[in-house]
């Protein structure tokens, strides 16, 4: 094959199954009876730009933005310390385990009505329900990265003398960071999932709220607005991500580990 | 005489008594100074067992070994291990900085450091391999940064758990005659473990020959005093192989007979 064609099917297998996604909606919609309940791809697009038109997109996404940049980074930050704990110590692991691996059963969605009684309607809310589902899949990649460092690579650092906090910085660290990097892309999706239902119970401003409020005036098509925004943020975060890290991580990239 | 010497050593995990797993028992060796010794022994014998003791990464549950006079203490720069496969590379540093390592470990400047690995990667022929990530490097390749980074430290002592265990036939020999290069004339003291008989003629000065476990210990001795580098295909070569295999294969049969009672 030669490269012009190779290019050609490179680009093809990429943009025929969306364009094929877009004309199957549009003829699902057209089927369905009630236009204003399931919109047209094409009134979608319209509802987008009017709403982009208002400001109104700008604002709601640079809201939920913020909300889940805070959040994640405090998690991330949290979970990654707690879980090296963890993993390094047998009587932190014993004495935090049990809270561990109960709360992180209890998703961030049963903790919303607590969570708002205790924090308010403001954005400590929000924010704190996202560091908590950011900080347990974090932690327990941490802490599973710990646990299977092979001891053979410890061994050989002993031996070259290397103990307690250079051992940890240049060996169990390194080794962990793989495992953490993973960790931190899983709990990015959570994030979003989980800003999502925050917004909807109790805010004014933000995507889940858009999608939400949407529904009480039957706007359907801002609702799929707000959707595929998430969607198309979600991927674009996951990309900036695995770019930062082959960036600054090249060399724990989870390949090489 | 006895630079290292392992006297009435034991080892075993679990609390002594019946329920204990006996790994070693009444285990004697002694090592002179400069000397290549190669423990042989079937699978399981303890044989890996015995070098951890040696490493410091274990402690025996009775007997003692000393060095120099000194009983072992915690692992140390003074006995480098070199170990079997290659999870004691780190995958994120080059092969270069692998070969560093030690040296930061230690303090030396950078310069210097630099300087003393490219020395050896040289010698065990990665000098174009420097830059590499051992993910980029072959099995036998890897196996040679392990080599540079354990002679980079100038050990008196080096302990090798079946470096060249995992590898492949072609590449093992290669291997082991570039050992016999490197360590001819060293000075250093080894440990060398495998259960590969053909690799212990090539390597030793001595060889010990382990019983099958549990509570293994040495069964028999053999001093090698042929010329180095030794052929393969010798008559003496031979002679040595067949003497070693009647009393190694006593042992390995009673593995496979129990293995293949239970």
């Amino acid at each position: 094959m030669s490269s012009a064609s190779r290019h050609l099917a490179w680009l093809a297998l990429r943009v025929l199954p969306f364009i094929g996604l877009i004309m199957l909606w549009d003829a699902a919609a057209r089927a369905y009876d009630v236009p204003v309940l399931f919109p047209t791809p094409f009134a979608t697009w319209d509802k987008a730009v009017q709403l982009i038109g208002e400001g109104q997109l700008q604002s709601d996404i640079a809201i939920s933005l913020w909300r889940i940049g805070v959040g994640f980074a405090v998690g991330c930050v949290l979970g990654t310390v707690l879980g090296l704990m963890m993993g390094l110590s047998r009587p932190v692991a014993d004495f935090l385990g049990p809270f561990v691996h109960t709360l992180r059963f209890i998703g961030p969605i049963a903790w919303i009505s607590a969570v708002m009684i205790w924090f308010g309607l403001g954005e400590t809310s929000k924010i704190v329900l996202i560091v908590y589902t950011t900080t347990f899949v974090v932690l327990v990649s941490a802490m599973i990265g710990v646990m299977t460092v092979h001891p053979n690579k410890l061994r050989a650092a002993r031996v070259f003398g290397a103990r307690g906090w250079r051992l940890f910085l240049h060996v169990t660290l390194p080794a962990t960071l793989p495992h953490i990097l993973a960790g931190a892309r899983l709990a990015m999706m959570n994030s979003f999932m989980t800003i999502i239902a925050a917004e909807m119970v109790a805010a004014r401003e933000g995507l889940g709220f858009l999608i939400f409020n949407s529904r009480q005036w039957m706007e359907v098509d801002a609702i799929f607005v707000g959707m595929i925004t998430l969607g198309v943020l979600g991927l674009l975060a996951d990309v900036l991500m695995v770019l930062l890290t082959s960036l600054l991580f090249r060399r724990f990239r989870p390949a090489a580990a | 005489m006895g630079f290292i010497r392992f006297s009435g050593v034991d080892f075993h995990y679990g609390p002594a008594g019946s329920s204990a797993v006996s790994i070693l028992k009444g285990l004697e060796l002694e090592l002179a100074q400069g000397e290549f010794y190669v423990l042989l022994g079937p699978s399981g014998c303890g044989k890996t067992t015995a070098l951890n003791l040696l490493a410091g990464f274990e402690r025996p549950s009775a007997g003692t070994i000393v060095m120099e006079g000194h009983a072992i203490g915690e692992p140390g720069m003074d006995r480098v291990v070199i170990f079997q496969g290659d999870d004691s590379l780190y995958p994120w540093l080059t092969a270069q900085e692998n070969v560093e390592f030690p040296l930061r470990m230690t303090g030396v400047g950078a310069a210097e450091r630099r300087r003393r690995a490219a020395t050896w990667l040289s010698r065990v022929g990665l000098a174009n391999h420097g830059q590499k990530f051992p993910h980029q490097l072959s099995g036998g390749m890897k196996q040679r940064i392990q080599i540079a980074r354990a002679l980079v430290c100038d050990a008196p002592v080096l302990l090798m758990d079946e470096p060249f265990g995992a590898l492949d036939a072609q590449t093992r020999t290669i291997l082991q005659d570039e050992l016999v290069s490197i360590c001819n004339g060293s000075g250093a003291t080894v440990l060398f473990i495998t259960h590969d008989i053909a690799e212990a003629i090539i390597l030793a000065d001595r060889i010990g020959v382990m019983r099958a476990g549990p509570g293994s210990a040495v069964k028999d001795e053999f001093a090698l005093d042929l010329p180095r580098p030794r052929n393969r295909g010798s008559v003496e070569f031979a002679a040595a192989y067949d003497r070693i295999q009647r009393v190694l294969g006593e042992e390995v049969r009673k593995v496979v007979t129990r293995e293949a009672a239970a």
